[in-house]
Formats: structure tokens, sequence, C-alpha cells
């Protein structure tokens, strides 16, 4: 490490008396100081980060607990208490919780959409990893970075076309004499939306998994007796688990928050959290209710990622991959 | 192509950039200097920071010279209005969009007092209010707006506008939440229709409704026969919106996402406003308007001044020219119903945007307290989740 060379270098370097040193020695040393040098690098992040992270973030925890203006008003928990209606918990009425309900169905579309996303991320970064010939590799990386130079609203609009009534899809199972289905406005619409995002976000830390995967590990296992399903589950999937959590996390993440998707491909049954809390700060004008919900639901998600890494790390552990980490 | 339509409302709101006199002003301070090597990097200094305080300038108003800020919605911000304005009376006009009018409350009470002179938010009704409230806007005086009593429609000149004696909204554009259907679909049922359409199994899984709990409690109050603005029984309420959602296909919350549902045949019958119909139909869709029996709820969008504007005299100059001369080509642009016999609209028009019976047949609902905003929202929420 470069800092045990500067010790070095400072032991050998004669160093100036409090008393003897003038100031422009004084200033030089102070330049040359580990601290001072901590600050110029990490100081204009961190700066950047509190100011545009940790404050804003802060601000919302300040608003969800006064009543109305912070410091203006007093403080209060009744905006977390109305997500959870106590009164509708001892009375058995669990249906009226709506806001617990459309949080879990939030937290359910992520589940789906995290998981097919990695359904659908692996075969294709099985091939690109192990298979895909080399001079390939470079191009079909870019195929699943292109979308990304297209504004995300215009993708999610791109769908409208191929899913509605009159879509693509349902003119062509109509012309063949198939009922039409209903993709569009709905949760449907939503989690395939999703999906289409997101893909990619898993596709590319599983590709780094599964480039750096050792194909001799599959040919020892295949020689071994294990099938194909086996040696998945034996040797790829326990290997690239950390870049499918890595882009799990992700993708669960930002699905759990949602906005712009549901809103144009979800309709009713696809409303999603985000949504309301945006109507706390636009229509209602509600910010302490609606910080109280983004609260609620950093918190959630955080915990539930929490419980899936310890249960992805119980994973590893069961197949005897643990500890090392690999 | 139908999809490049829909999201047009959303394009053209971000393409009205503010008039940038910043540009001017940086390459002033510039010119003179030498362009060599050694240079550049004092001239991009210099740039930036004219440029920095070009852009604060703009920020706090300028009021050294004749400018006003007008802050408005997307569709009615546009140079062929602006710029005679402009070239008329050297007073240079500078824009900013905004996309609702809690947007817009949200900003002029964030922003710094003087930031906008002009703002268009719709009034009367609930963010009206919530703006006179929280001390949003300034009284205009009607002595710098002649064209209030040479030009706009006696109608629209509601009570509403007028606080403790003083006047804080000009009416400038006006539409109605009306009934669309699709004629092909359902058939013809006439120019009036009742509510009870929305509750209609007939029409399960192809109805839309707009995606706002004041409206929809409005709806159902008036379904059930309640008084809307002040309705008696709102578990009867919250009981006919759960029959409503199940027969509903999706609900809009913006214009350009209605006129979308029903181009792509999601649904036949339904809410939308009288704008979007009109784009329909300007389309070819074989859509049809209605009003609905009960009542229909109309909207106005009208020039206020906000809080603290330092250009109130440009200001009511502004209003006065936007109501009294560009009216014919400013409703030729967004093709809503401007409020200005200034319009001269001719007898076809009058017939297609059914002026007359559109002026008698709306309503406007009653302001809402925070309470009653808070009850809706839950109850909104519990039907749609």
């Amino acid at each position: 490490m470069s800092s045990q060379d500067d010790v070095a270098a400072d032991a050998v370097r004669p160093q100036p008396t409090p008393e003897t040193g003038t100031l422009r020695e004084r200033v030089l040393e102070w330049a040359d100081s580990e601290v001072f040098k901590g600050a110029i690098s990490l100081g204009p992040i961190l700066l950047l980060l509190t100011v545009f992270y940790a404050v804003p973030v802060a601000l919302l925890l300040v608003y969800s607990i006064f009543v109305e203006d912070p410091f203006a008003s007093g403080l209060t928990f009744e905006h977390f208490s109305r997500f959870v209606d106590v009164s509708a918990i001892t009375s058995l009425q669990f249906s009226e919780l709506s806001y617990v309900r459309l949080l879990g169905r939030s937290i359910g579309i992520a589940v789906i959409v995290t998981v097919l996303s990695l359904v659908i991320s692996y075969p294709i970064t099985y091939y690109l990893g192990q298979h895909a010939p080399e001079r390939w590799k470079i191009a079909l990386v870019m195929l699943v970075i292109i979308p990304f130079w297209t504004s995300y609203l215009i993708r999610t609009y791109a769908w409208i076309p191929i899913l509605s009534n009159n879509g693509f899809i349902n003119s062509a199972l109509t012309t063949v004499g198939l009922p039409s289905l209903p993709l569009l406005n709905n949760y449907v619409g939503s989690i395939i939306g999703l999906v289409y995002v997101f893909v990619p976000f898993t596709i590319l830390p599983l590709y780094a998994s599964m480039e750096g995967l050792d194909s001799s590990l599959i040919e020892a296992a295949r020689d071994l007796g294990a099938s194909r399903w086996e040696a998945f589950r034996e040797v790829v999937f326990p290997l690239t688990l950390p870049g499918a959590l890595a882009g799990g996390v992700f993708v669960f993440i930002k699905t759990a928050a949602a906005y712009v998707t549901p809103s144009l491909l979800g309709g009713t049954s696809g409303r999603m959290y985000a949504q309301v809390i945006e109507t706390q700060f636009g229509t209602a004008f509600n910010w302490n209710f609606g910080a109280a919900l983004a609260v609620i639901l950093v918190v959630v998600v955080l915990g539930t990622i929490w419980i899936a890494m310890r249960w992805g790390i119980d994973v590893k552990g069961s197949r005897g991959l643990g500890g090392g980490g690999l | 192509m139908n999809t490049i339509q829909s999201p047009y409302d959303i394009v053209a709101s971000h393409s009205a950039q503010p008039i940038d006199i910043n540009t001017t002003i940086s390459y002033h301070t510039t010119v003179d200097m030498p362009i060599g090597k050694q240079s550049r990097r004092r001239f991009l200094t210099a740039t930036g920071g004219a440029a920095a305080l070009g852009t604060v300038a703009g920020c706090l108003g300028g009021s050294d010279d004749d400018t006003v800020n007008y802050f408005s919605w997307g569709a009615y911000i546009d140079d062929s209005w602006i710029q005679p304005f402009e070239e008329d009376t050297g007073i240079t006009v500078n824009t900013e969009t905004y996309e609702s009018n809690a947007d817009a409350i949200n900003q002029i009470e964030t922003a710094p007092e003087g930031t906008y002179d002009v703002w268009t938010p719709s009034a009367p009704g609930a963010d009206f209010e919530r703006a006179y409230q929280n001390d949003l806007l300034e009284p205009i005086n009607l002595d710098n707006v002649p064209g209030w009593d040479e030009h706009i429609f006696e109608e629209m000149k509601l009570d509403d506008f007028w606080f403790d004696d003083e006047l804080y909204a000009v009416p400038m554009t006006f539409g109605f939440d009306g009934a669309v259907y699709n004629h092909e679909e359902v058939g013809d049922l006439g120019d009036e229709i009742s509510y009870d359409v929305l509750w209609d199994d007939e029409y399960a899984g192809e109805i839309t409704s707009r995606d706002d709990a004041a409206t929809q409690i409005w709806t159902a109050a008036k379904y059930l026969g309640q008084d809307p603005d002040e309705p008696e029984d709102l578990d009867a309420i919250a009981d006919a919106l759960n029959e409503h959602v199940d027969l509903v296909n999706t609900y809009w919350t913006s214009s350009a996402e209605s006129i979308q549902i029903f181009q792509q045949g999601e649904a036949s019958i339904g809410t939308s406003w009288d704008g979007a119909y009109h784009r329909l139909a300007a389309e070819d869709e074989p859509v049809s308007l209605a009003f609905w029996e009960e009542g229909t709820i109309g909207w106005i969008d009208s020039f206020c001044i906000a809080r603290g504007s330092e250009n109130k005299e440009e200001a009511e100059q502004f209003i006065d020219y936007m109501i009294s001369e560009v009216p014919r080509a400013w409703f030729e642009g967004p093709e809503y119903i401007v409020v200005s016999d200034a319009v001269d609209y001719t007898d076809e028009e009058l017939d297609e945007y059914n002026l007359e019976m559109a002026l008698e047949n709306t309503e406007f609902p009653a302001y809402n307290t925070d309470d009653q905003i808070q009850t809706y929202d839950e109850i909104w929420t519990d039907v749609t989740v």
C-alpha cells in the first residue's frame, strides 16, 4: 500500500521541530500529511453524498415524524399508524389495511420480476460466458447495453402498441382465431415492462460471474456422472450466486419502488406503492404522510434484502461452499 | 403513428425552453478577449462566470429590465403568441413549464419570491383555493386589464375568482370532463348520458375514468343522488366505487393517456376531457362526445399573479394581451376553448365545440378541506388497491 511507503519516507526525512520550522515548511508538512490527503481525496465525494443523499434522506425522516411543517408543528407517529391501522388489525379486518396490501403487492411484483429476470439471464449469460466465440462476445454484450441508449420512458411507451387490445400480439391472436389476452393495464403489463427494463441489470453482473467460471469444473462434474441439471445445481449456480445476488438485489430495489412502468402499463390491478407516494406529494399535499410511506418502503426493502442475503448465504452453506466464499 | 401521438404532451411540455438571455451576456463579456491558447482557460472561466451570473439574474426575475416571468402548462407557451408581445412592448417574457397544479404550487411555495409573475392554475378549484390560502397570489388590478370587460365571456366571470372584493384570477381556457364513447362499439348514445353507464355491466372491462380521488367521489355522489360537494354517505360512495372499479379497464391521469386508451381499444366508453375528444376526432377515431345528465365537471385555467411579483404591471399587461390580442392564434394552438370573444369563433366552431351547451352544463366542484382530501384519498386508495 502507498500509505506504508509514505510512512517509510516520513521516517527517513528529517523531521523539523515546531520551533525551528518556518511557515513554509509547516504548510508543506501539513500538505503532505495523511489527514490532508485524505480530506482532499475523500472530501468532495463525502460532500456530494452528504448534500445530495444524506440530507434529503434525513429530511424525509424528519418530515415523516412531524404533524405538518418540520419543527414548526408537533411530533407525531400518526403517519405511521395511518399506514398500519391498529384498529383494523385488532378487529381482524385485514382487508382494510389498504397501504399494507399495496406494499405487499409491490414487493410481490418485485420478487416475480427479480426471479423472471434471473431465469432469463441464466441461459443468456451461460452462453455468453462459456460458449460464445471470443470475437463475438463484445458485440453480444453491446446488444444488451444498446437499449440504454434510448430513454426508459420511450421504451416503456413502446410496449403499449405491443400489448394493447388492438396491439400486435392480440391482433395476431385474433387473426388466427384465438381469444385476445388482457396484457395491458393490469399487473401482467407491469411485470412484462419491468422485466424488459431490468433484465440487463441481472445479465451484466451474472455475465461477469459466468466468465470467471472455470469450465473444467463443469466438465469434471459431468465426468463424475452429474446430469446437466445436477451440474448446474451443484456447480454453476453456487459459483455464480454472487453475480446473481448482486443483480437480483439491484433489480429488487428498483422494482419495489417502480413508478413509471406501472403508471403506463399497470392500470388498476398493476398499481404499485410508489404511485401512492407520488399522490401524497402531488394531489393530496400531504408531504408528511408521503415521507412516512417512503421511509416504510426503504425499511421494508432493506429488511427483505437482509433476510434474502442471509438465506442466500445459507444456500451456499448447505452446498458445502460457505465460508470460503470462492 | 398512434404511439408517437400519445407521449406528445410530455415531450411538448419539455421542449418549451425558457428564453435564454444568458448566452448573449456571456458572448459580450468575452468577445474582446484574445483567443489564444493561453487565454482559453480565462475565456472559459469568464464565459462560465457570466453564464452563472446570467442564470442567477434570470432566476431572480431580472427586474431591472422589463420582463415577465411566465410559468404555465407547456401547451400555453408558444412563440407564435409570446413573440409578438415582446416585439410590441419591448418586454421580455421568460417562460417555464409545469405539469400539474400541485407541481406549480409546490414550486411557487419553495422558490424565492418574485421568481414568477404570471402563472395559470386551474381556477376555480381546490388548487386555486389552496394557492390563495397559502398566500401565493397577488390581487389583479382590472384597470390594467381592459380586456376583462371587453372580451371575457360573462358566464365565465365567476364569483369564485374574488376574495374580499379583490380579483385573483382571469379565466383563459375552459373545458370539461365529459363522456366519450366509441360509437362503433357501443352505438349512438346521444349527447347526454347518465353516469349509470359507468356502473353498467354491459360495458364491463371497457370503461375508463379519471384517476383522481376528488373527481371519483364527486361522480359517485352524483350517481347515487347525493350532494357532490357535501356527500352525506361516504360508505355508500365507497361501495359504489368498489363496484365501478370491477368494470373499469383502466384509469387515466392525463389527456394523453386517455387518448391512448381509446386509440388502443382498451376502453370504449368513459370520462375524458373534451380536449382529448377533439384530438381523437381529429385523427378520425370513431368517438363521440356527450355531457353527463347529472352534471359535468368543468375546469377553467386562469391567469393569476404569483406572490411577490416584482413586475406586476407588466404581468397585467401580458394578461390583457393574452385575452384581447391573440386569443385566435391561441385557440388554434392547444385547441381548448378560449373564453374570450376576441377569438371570433366561426359558426362551425361554435357547433363543433358545442359552446353554448358546454357553458350551460358544467359545474365546478367546491373546495375540499385537507381533512376531506385525506378521507377521499383513503377511500380511493382502498378502492384501487
